[in-house]
């Protein structure tokens, strides 16, 4: 009886997936046909061999619409470069969604044809990416050599661009106020603007957990003056403790935090809301990569009060200024897509002069591609201004990622975590002792 | 039951709180949703908008695909809901008529099914999803709304136990059979149940974003909760523009569930958790 | 066909395709969960390894895990603390009233709107500046009870706690209704020729003849406090720090965002074995102090 039973439900389960099966109907044979299509012609494109109509996925993610809807119009014109092809474009707001549904996608190989990725994602995604090296544009890229994995370059970087602190003028001028070029002038202006009182010194959107990445992710790196500093905490085993480049930074920014130069409740307002303050002249400062400009613009309609100093991380004016410098927009090839060839000429035609100079001045960012210069006058005009050495981002090793995923250490959250009140030396105790252990259980 | 008169002021009391704290949270939304940006910044959120201005609407409306959200919905609803109640009553008539071996088994199984966790059992069905060919189609959605679950087939039986057995019995001495019992006595007399569980089925499904989210990034077949989600996200930066969206979001269910609330009222009730 | 015949076909052909789509999206994918929490898988490569019940004793070494399970709690503690008053309220609702099939439309009205609208909604209430709630508090003069609402670490579970409050206790008191109308009314009759109050009514009669629904609500109370993930994720992504995090947003930050997901499937395994030991615990001391006399 038993047996009859689970005899009859196999069955009746194998009639399903397969009646199943043929309602889930045209999109998957598409896909099959244009994959047998693309392995018998694998000199040429796909598309050319037999005149078969290609779709290529591409998704990314950007917290700024009008650039969204800049790229989605952007990319339907490779249509009519290559006519047989069509390029559909699928936008994330945020990284973690993002992220979440790429994981869940690429456990069924569902992934898109080609992606965008972080710095820090490349590693995690190594083994899923095909590599770049023979495309024409890896060599003229500037930064891609710096981020092959293992010899090879798997992901490709379209922009560059500095860390800045925004800032209106109007109110500078109101009150007296130099731009500062030591951390002790820095910390001195938001003090008067908060003895002064009509404006918020420095617009901190707390809530978002993220906002405070100027500081508590990058400044302990910044201070290092080691742009590997990442992949050498992975090799001790208490790099926080006092003394230690973490520390310094850390203590920096707890006396920041301390100095309630941020509001009333810096905690309690989002990215939106505190850059919405300093877009209505409400605030004074903010810190954030040059990425915000567009949303500024946007939102503003000019920038005639805006602008913008390297955040000032020297005691005097004898040291370099190190101003971070991220690069990113990567972008990567899936290594099971069904039309390589067509996906890899769509890649070269994205990352070509004129097409990457329009993503460059749409996205008012530093070029990544040798040759073309940004048409952002602001970025222009900030390295005319200010003399600065720039701190390259490099992500952690493999070592330091792992270790990182075992403490599920967030730079982020604990700057929340500071702003909330919680004491350096505990925060500094606390993670010594993870880290350490991690090592341990690592070994 | 009826109420002495030293309870009433305290009931009428008790109900106005509860009206106001029900009600209020859904009245800002309304009033930022009629206010343009400047006025939303010079006024009070507590204060009523000065005129009806149509523009946050409109732009949620235009900007955030809603047409084919409705579609989309719509359709998700129509086959999934008809066919979780059709699921769930064979599942029922099966539980409450018949004793067979693997009855213990089949509860014990609904049970499990009760506590899964969601979110990180998603990379499984994923994976059958697109085993299946379903992923970016409406029929992924659609499978997994059709499946029944406890709490329904629980109140189906609550239902079945009302449905006299003799009934079926006259009809097995005319010779019908039980398909032909369950279609013709049984499915009928369930509707009243039926309709209540296909209501909130209904709203359940109107209002779930994970699984379209994940399932169906297809821009033509986004729904009306994640249409105005990614309009939400991507777009509306002001308050206002957000209410709107939340009304045009909220309108709908709310609409449903005050238009069909007596079903809902009435097959509860005398559906009826005995206890 | 005969009928022992037509039994054993109308039973399959019936339970077919329920039972497919339970094991389908819902069984298999648990079995899954079970078999990956006994692994190294990282959640993006092609290959595991299997550790034994290292993940398990990994769990159990995380302090942060324990700490967001305590959120929980609250919301467990607090949503039983208002069962009463949902009992309450579903009583005078119960009662023949010409005003009550408005305020029961009204009660209920907050479980039909969409979760994220709710969160944003809410989001919105708490803002520090020009906040609804702060202003209110302003205009009549209770400045003092102003909070950082969702920023103050000893605040925000609370807020939380008041938006799951209002999202679900009309689910409850619908449900609460719905057992009390299948008391039928000559108890109450009897009872009150036998002299007795309102109180000894209501336990004597009105708690053991819903026995069954109140069992209902407490297990759909356990297993929501267990299982809270969208409000706190939509309204403060576990923040400030890792203050209003829970322990479903914790596991799904272990899978997704530190690449664990071993660990994670570990963390939603004990997930659901809390859910059946408490809802079992529960029960039996339901029972024990009386709520099962009928």
């Amino acid at each position: 009886m038993a047996k009859r039973w689970a005899g009859s439900i196999l069955a009746l389960l194998l009639t399903l997936s397969v009646v199943l099966a043929a309602c889930g109907q045209s999109k998957d044979k598409e896909n099959e046909e244009t994959a047998a299509s693309s392995g018998s012609a694998s000199a040429a494109p796909a598309s050319e061999a037999n005149g078969e109509k290609i779709t290529i996925k591409m998704a990314m993610w950007d917290v700024n619409a009008s650039f969204i809807d800049f790229l989605t119009a952007k990319v339907k014109e490779y249509s009519k470069v290559d006519p047989n092809v069509s390029v559909e474009l699928e936008a994330f707001k945020n990284d973690g969604d993002y992220l979440k549904a790429m994981k869940v996608r690429l456990s069924a190989n569902e992934m898109p044809d080609f992606f965008e990725l972080k710095p820090n994602f490349i590693n995690d995604f190594k083994s899923e990416l095909l590599p770049l090296d023979d495309l024409s544009i890896t060599a003229k890229n500037k930064f891609a050599k710096k981020y092959a994995v293992d010899g090879k370059v798997l992901a490709m970087p379209t922009v560059s661009f500095p860390e800045l602190v925004y800032y209106h003028p109007s109110i500078f001028q109101e009150l007296g106020l130099n731009v500062p070029t030591t951390w002790q002038q820095f910390m001195d202006v938001l003090n008067k603007l908060k003895e002064n009182g009509k404006y918020i010194p420095y617009a901190m959107g707390g809530k978002d957990g993220w906002p405070d990445y100027p500081f508590n992710e990058f400044m302990h790196q910044i201070m290092s003056g080691d742009e590997n500093y990442l992949s050498a905490i992975a090799a001790q085993d208490k790099p926080f403790s006092e003394g230690t480049p973490f520390y310094n930074a850390y203590s920096r920014i707890a006396a920041l935090y301390d100095a309630k130069v941020m509001g009333p409740d810096p905690l309690g307002v989002s990215w939106d809301q505190a850059t919405g303050l300093f877009e209505s002249k409400q605030a004074a400062v903010v810190a954030a990569g040059l990425w915000y400009l567009d949303t500024y613009l946007s939102k503003v309609g000019n920038i005639d009060d805006l602008a913008a100093f390297p955040m000032p991380l020297r005691d005097s004016e004898s040291e370099e200024l190190k101003v971070m410098t991220f690069t990113d927009h990567f972008y990567a090839i899936n290594k099971n897509t069904k039309n390589p060839e067509a996906v890899k000429k769509f890649m070269e035609w994205f990352y070509s002069p004129e097409v990457h100079q329009a993503y460059v001045d749409k996205a008012k960012l530093g070029a990544a591609m040798e040759g073309v210069t940004a048409n952002v006058p602001f970025l222009n005009d900030f390295y005319a201004k200010n003399k600065i050495t720039p701190f390259l981002y490099v992500p952690g090793n493999q070592q330091y990622t792992d270790l990182i995923n075992a403490t599920q250490l967030d730079w982020k959250k604990i700057g929340q975590e500071m702003m909330a009140g919680k004491k350096l030396a505990d925060i500094s105790a606390e993670l010594n002792d993870k880290w350490s252990k991690a090592r341990a259980g690592a070994k | 039951m009826t109420m002495g008169w030293k309870a009433k002021p305290f009931y009428y009391l008790l109900f106005a709180l509860i009206t106001v704290i029900v009600l209020i949270p859904m009245a800002l939304v309304v009033f930022a949703a009629f206010k343009p940006t400047a006025e939303l910044s010079a006024s009070s959120p507590l204060a009523l908008p000065k005129s009806l201005y149509f523009g946050n609407l409109e732009a949620a409306f235009v900007k955030g695909n809603i047409l084919t959200g409705f579609r989309n919905t719509a359709v998700l609803i129509a086959v999934s809901v008809g066919a979780n109640m059709v699921l769930g009553t064979m599942t029922a008539y099966i539980l409450n008529r018949f004793d067979f071996r693997f009855r213990k088994l089949i509860f014990a199984m609904f049970t499990v099914a009760m506590i899964v966790p969601y979110y990180t059992t998603e990379v499984a069905r994923f994976q059958i999803i697109k085993g299946l060919g379903l992923y970016d189609t409406l029929m992924a959605p659609i499978l997994i709304y059709a499946g029944t679950d406890l709490l329904q087939i629980f109140i189906f039986l609550q239902f079945m136990e009302k449905i006299s057995v003799q009934l079926d019995e006259s009809a097995m001495m005319d010779g019908a059979s039980y398909f032909r019992i369950f279609r013709s006595i049984t499915f009928p007399l369930m509707l009243p149940a039926a309709a209540t569980l296909a209501i909130i089925k209904v709203v359940e499904i109107m209002n779930d974003m994970y699984i379209p989210f994940l399932y169906m990034p297809d821009k033509d077949l986004h729904t009306l909760s994640t249409a105005l989600m990614t309009f939400v996200g991507e777009r509306a930066t002001f308050w206002n523009e957000l209410s709107a969206a939340i009304l045009i979001v909220m309108l709908p269910a709310v609409l449903i569930y005050l238009f069909f609330q007596r079903y809902v009222f009435a097959g509860l009730m005398d559906g009826a958790v005995k206890g | 066909m005969s009928y022992s015949m037509q039994k054993k076909v109308i039973i399959v052909s019936f339970l077919a395709l329920p039972i497919a789509l339970l094991l389908l999206f819902l069984l298999y994918p648990t079995a899954k969960l079970l078999q990956l929490s006994f692994t190294d898988w990282n959640g993006i490569s092609r290959t595991f390894e299997y550790v034994g019940l290292d993940n398990y004793a990994d769990a159990f070494r995380m302090p942060e895990l324990w700490k967001s399970l305590y959120n929980n709690w609250l919301y467990f503690l607090i949503h039983a603390l208002f069962i009463p008053l949902e009992i309450m309220v579903a009583v005078f609702l119960n009662a023949k009233l010409r005003a009550n099939p408005f305020f029961r439309s009204i009660v209920f009205l907050p479980y039909v709107i969409n979760g994220v609208a709710v969160a944003y909604v809410f989001s919105y209430l708490y803002n520090p500046i020009n906040g609804p709630i702060n202003l209110f508090l302003q205009s009549i003069g209770l400045e003092s009870w102003i909070q950082r609402w969702l920023s103050d670490p000893g605040v925000v579970n609370y807020s939380l706690i008041a938006v799951s409050l209002w999202r679900f206790c009309g689910l409850h008191v619908i449900l609460f209704l719905a057992g009390l109308q299948a008391i039928p009314q000559d108890l109450y009759e009897a009872s009150k020729i036998d002299g007795a109050g309102p109180m000894r009514q209501l336990w004597y009669i009105t708690i053991p003849g819903m026995s069954l629904v109140i069992e209902i609500v407490l297990f759909l109370n356990v297993r929501g406090a267990l299982q809270v993930f969208d409000i706190p994720f939509l309204i403060t992504q576990g923040g400030p720090g890792n203050a209003s995090s829970t322990f479903t947003l914790f596991t799904v930050d272990t899978a997704f965002k530190f690449n664990n997901y071993g660990l994670a499937s570990t963390m939603a395994i004990l997930l659901m074995i809390m859910i059946i030991v408490f809802s079992y615990i529960q029960k039996k001391l339901f029972q024990a102090t009386g709520g099962g006399r009928s």
